[in-house]
């Protein structure tokens, strides 16, 4: 029996999600080359995507152009015979040239039902509003911003409790599943992509250190769903005796307490919310360990009430 | 030693392949041959996968099957002696398959999506394996071959046909072309 061998694919990406992707995208195509964000400086250390790191492991040529512009140069300065692109979690919007410079253009995965949730951060996003239910779309790259056509999409569901890094855990998981199920058969003319429905469209914006404070307005339930969102990032903190305090865990308390007043309750550390209150359960003061409730009222039983 | 690839419309694909009772030289040395033959055949972007003793003249129930389907570079195969199908699912997938006395021709096709087979290997040992996906699909395709079966009998219809470019993309075959494949095929001895 005969048997193609795999096609060329240049794949576009740079974190740890990009990456699970491109592995799942190598056992399909021949990965021709990838492009990743440039190598970054803090501190003295240099320190590369891990889409960089594993693409050096296997050989594969890299690129890092530093703006769309240098990329699509890039691309047209080549020899290469790859058809189709893949991007997932790039974080440099591509220019009309660059997609147009493949026969199948670009394949892109965004974590959201689509036209739902466009924009930077769709999986923080599906757990600050309390949803029960979000997923995965291959969307032919186009021109704006997460607007292409629908090539497939598949839905996860029960995710109303799920912290950020369970919820990465399982998208991840089901864009592989997608990968193996409608690339090749994308690639090989199978699929008609479905124009999305721009009446449904939602943005989601990207997030910046200071969502993360808990301020006066913000609501129990709302603070309950931020610990989840932002626990890689930017955290849940409050100022509390001149020191910042990231949350790691909560769940809505029945106690009574101001707004941002931190209180013991038996065993319990309670704060107050705008129209509740929250139990913390683990928390992490700035510059030190994370801890339980018990360690910390151990560790402050004289500045606690 | 490479063999010469028997192609259609050759009649020869038509014979039924006879079980084979005792292993000798001449059996060993032609499990290599045809192990040579289909590596040799690798093109740019198709690589031969395995190929069965009729393919290269030998109706006899003998397959040659790749080791390793992900990395080409890898040219070892495993030779596999009167295989039967001792358990298919009624689950069946569709998916693209070519065949090496096909050139150039591939085709959507219709296989069990899990089998168990029977085979011995070449010290006459027996050796049982449950396979899904691509290699159950490969065994299916190899033993066909012992039927004197071809996968193109399997293509419903001309527009599961496909032929692959010098790039190696596949493109629907023409009104015309499909029909002469049909005439090709049809042959049945």
């Amino acid at each position: 029996m005969a048997s193609q061998n795999k096609q060329p694919l240049i794949f576009f990406g740079a974190g740890e999600i990009s990456l699970a992707a491109l592995k799942t995208a190598s056992k399909l195509f021949a990965i021709e080359a990838v492009f990743t964000k440039p190598d970054t400086e803090h501190r003295g250390k240099t320190s590369q995507t891990p889409v960089k790191q594993w693409a050096d492991t296997q050989d594969i040529p890299t690129f890092q152009p530093a703006n769309a512009k240098e990329l699509e140069n890039m691309l047209y300065s080549s020899n290469f015979s790859s058809a189709m692109g893949f991007l997932v979690d790039y974080g440099v919007i591509i220019s009309q040239r660059s997609i147009d410079f493949f026969d199948k253009g670009i394949v892109n995965s965004h974590f959201s039902l689509l036209p739902r949730l466009r924009g930077a951060d769709p999986i923080t996003a599906a757990i600050l509003q309390g949803l029960d239910t979000t997923g995965v779309t291959l969307m032919q790259l186009a021109a704006g911003l997460d607007t292409g056509p629908i090539i497939a999409q598949r839905e996860l569901h029960g995710i109303s409790k799920f912290t950020i890094h369970e919820l990465d855990d399982a998208l991840m998981k089901l864009n592989d599943a997608m990968i193996n199920d409608f690339l090749i058969s994308y690639y090989n003319g199978e699929i008609t992509p479905q124009n999305q429905d721009e009446s449904q469209a939602t943005m989601t914006h990207r997030l910046q250190k200071s969502d993360g404070e808990i301020t006066l307005d913000k609501s129990a339930s709302q603070v309950e769903r931020e610990v989840r969102a932002y626990l890689s990032w930017p955290g849940s903190f409050f100022e509390w005796k001149g020191r910042r305090v990231i949350i790691k865990q909560a769940q809505i308390s029945q106690e009574h307490a101001e707004p941002l007043e931190l209180k013991r309750v038996g065993n319990t550390i309670v704060l107050g919310c705008h129209n509740g209150s929250i139990e913390i359960l683990r928390l992490q003061l700035a510059g030190k360990k994370e801890m339980t409730a018990i360690d910390f009222i151990n560790g402050h039983s004289q500045e606690l009430q | 030693m490479k063999r010469k690839i028997v192609t259609i419309p050759d009649k020869v694909l038509r014979m039924k392949s006879k079980r084979i009772g005792y292993v000798d030289d001449s059996i060993r040395k032609l499990a290599e041959d045809m192990a040579q033959t289909a590596s040799a055949w690798d093109r740019e972007s198709e690589i031969g996968a395995a190929i069965a003793a009729i393919q290269v003249g030998e109706p006899i129930k003998l397959t040659a099957v790749r080791n390793n389907f992900e990395d080409y570079r890898d040219k070892s195969f495993v030779s596999f002696i009167n295989p039967e199908i001792v358990k298919a699912s009624p689950e069946k997938v569709t998916d693209i398959e070519g065949c090496l006395s096909v050139p150039g021709i591939y085709g959507r096709v219709a296989r069990h999506k899990k089998i168990k087979v029977k085979a011995y290997d070449l010290d006459m040992k027996e050796v049982r394996l449950t396979l899904e996906g691509f290699p159950a699909r490969l065994f299916q395709h190899e033993i066909d071959h012992m039927n004197g079966i071809i996968f193109l009998d399997h293509v419903a219809s001309p527009k599961d046909l496909l032929e692959i470019d010098d790039a190696g993309r596949l493109h629907p075959l023409s009104a015309d072309q499909a029909a002469e494949l049909g005439q090709q095929a049809s042959n049945h001895g």
